[in-house]
């Protein structure tokens, strides 16, 4: 019988920087399991399958699933599928009839990387775009990683905070990227367990939040198959998709509070706008105006976003897991009051060329 | 790995007093560019920039590539393009990456005339010394040409930068 899919535990581990962390990788990735499986009150007998998010040569490793699947602890038999999307790994995890094409025959390493573009380098393509376009400033910019760094204030879990000092986040990095405006490398792991809803609705310790419409989308692979850096094209499209899935029919009055993978500080102007939380352009007015802030009508990165905090695979996952939180009242940040529905996001891709989405809404809202 | 630090009894160790153990990979391959990105860099060794029209949508693209983007039909026409554009979005970079280029420099995004797609290049004929100054200049419209590399190898950097006109 059908049944929606529910997110019914959450396990996120603190993130440090990678040399202060005590954990190897598969004792993260356990300990986040056991955060998880607790948090759901499910034993793991209960699991039926486990997906592992890995992107292969990230570390000097590949399937790292091989190794990270052993120590969670599992029983015999217990079904495990590794997703290797890249930098959408994550997102794809709870989005787990992952139905994303990849167009990809060319490859960046000939053709583009021996220009001098590393991956931060790239994303700064598309703030100087926007800049121009929309006549956005420097100060609008630093403004809005300002904003998110006081969020993660409030965030036991994130890595960079207000803490950091004003002449390192404003060092110029790539135009018009600033240090304080670039994600750190994060160390952290997390884990989610998803369930039927039927299956757990009569004795969840915790409000079940339900997985109402998710989709992935895909770019041109190159660069310079985009004829526009101002926009993020294909995130409105895959917008439209996963709203009509969901019912969302206006975006910034049916959701309280929405988390967007942002690795650089400016692209929550330009996620917020393709996302049509607002019309293109008008995305640092609106945060002028408060709207945004957890106690805004449209609050985002309420977390401190990516910008803040980058484990790699986790830090794709993290919007989810906080938004699923958000909503059940239990967000380990800032709690925004009476949230019942939310969106999160992700991409990958230096190019950002592919990004999921997913919504979610508290069962009984 | 993160660190080399070493404590007192002579491992490395992190932050935490755990061990951290080095482990290099060093990744030595090779690409076959294929069909349509030889004759693409056969043509820039050659001084002359080559891109491709799908004969169904009449879109050009440089780099050349043999399927349309909009269309999704096999390429094969090829027409030859002056190596001239204009500049849609850039960025002047001031920290690079290891074995990169020496900082600063300026890359770019080129809608070489005549194309549907944009070409990834370095920016050159701009001072980059007063950052201000260069963000001004380095913006949507500035007319840029391909200055061609002394030495050519059938490699994308066969062209030096697109020098600011």
């Amino acid at each position: 019988m059908k049944s929606h899919a529910v997110v019914s535990g959450v396990g996120i581990t603190p993130a440090t920087s990678p040399r202060r962390q005590p954990l190897s990788k598969n004792e993260l990735c356990r300990q986040a399991v056991d955060i998880a499986l607790d948090h759901a009150g499910c034993p793991r007998d209960a699991i039926d399958a486990v997906i592992i998010g890995d992107i292969a040569g990230f570390e000097a490793s590949c399937v790292a699933t091989k190794t990270i699947a052993p120590s969670l602890g599992l029983p015999p038999l217990t079904a495990v599928v590794p997703i290797s999307t890249g930098g959408t790994s994550g997102g794809q995890l709870p989005n787990q009839a992952a139905t994303q094409v990849v167009i990809n025959t060319n490859s960046p390493m000939v053709m583009e990387q021996p220009l001098g573009m590393g991956a931060v380098h790239m994303g700064a393509f598309f703030p100087a775009a926007y800049q121009q376009r929309y006549k956005v400033s420097d100060a609008d910019l630093l403004a809005l990683s300002e904003k998110n760094r006081r969020n993660a204030d409030h965030n036991p879990f994130a890595h960079v905070t207000s803490a950091l000092p004003d002449a390192l986040a404003e060092r110029l990095i790539s135009t018009p990227l600033r240090l304080g405006m670039v994600c750190p490398v994060s160390s952290g792991a997390i884990a989610m367990v998803i369930s039927a809803e039927e299956a757990v609705q009569d004795d969840s310790p915790n409000p079940l939040v339900r997985i109402s419409g998710h989709g992935s989308i895909s770019d041109g692979y190159l660069g310079g198959k985009r004829r526009d850096f101002s926009t993020f094209e294909v995130v409105e499209i895959l917008a439209r998709r996963v709203y009509e899935q969901a019912g969302i029919r206006e975006p910034r009055r049916d959701f309280d509070v929405c988390e967007l993978f942002t690795p650089y500080a400016p692209m929550e102007y330009m996620l917020m706008e393709a996302f049509q939380l607002c019309g293109y352009g008008t995305a640092p007015a609106l945060f002028h105006a408060g709207a945004t802030q957890v106690d805004g009508d449209i609050p985002v990165n309420v977390s401190g976003g990516t910008q803040c905090t980058n484990p790699g695979l986790a830090g794709q996952i993290a919007p989810v897991a906080h938004i699923a939180l958000q909503l059940m009242g239990q967000s380990p940040a800032q709690q925004v009051a009476g949230a019942q529905r939310g969106l999160a996001h992700s991409t990958g891709g230096t190019f950002f060329q592919f990004h999921t989405a997913t919504v979610m809404e508290r069962v009984g809202s | 790995m993160t660190t080399t630090d070493s404590d007192t009894t002579g491992f490395a160790a992190d932050a935490t007093g755990r061990i951290v153990q080095h482990v290099h990979w060093e990744i030595d391959y090779q690409v076959k560019l294929g069909r349509t990105w030889s004759r693409f860099m056969k043509g820039l060794q050659n001084q002359e920039l080559w891109g491709s029209v799908c004969q169904h949508c009449s879109r050009t693209y440089v780099p050349a590539q043999d399927y349309c983007e909009a269309c999704y039909e096999h390429i094969e026409e090829w027409r030859q393009l002056e190596p001239v554009g204009t500049l849609r979005a850039a960025t002047i970079v001031y920290q690079g990456f290891d074995g990169g280029p020496e900082v600063p420099y300026a890359v770019g995004a080129i809608e070489v005339d005549g194309t549907d797609s944009l070409f990834m290049h370095f920016i050159g004929g701009v001072d980059l010394g007063n950052p201000e100054a260069a963000r001004a200049r380095l913006v949507d419209g500035l007319r840029v040409r391909a200055r061609w590399a002394a030495e050519r190898s059938g490699a994308i950097t066969d062209i030096a930068a697109f020098d600011a006109e």
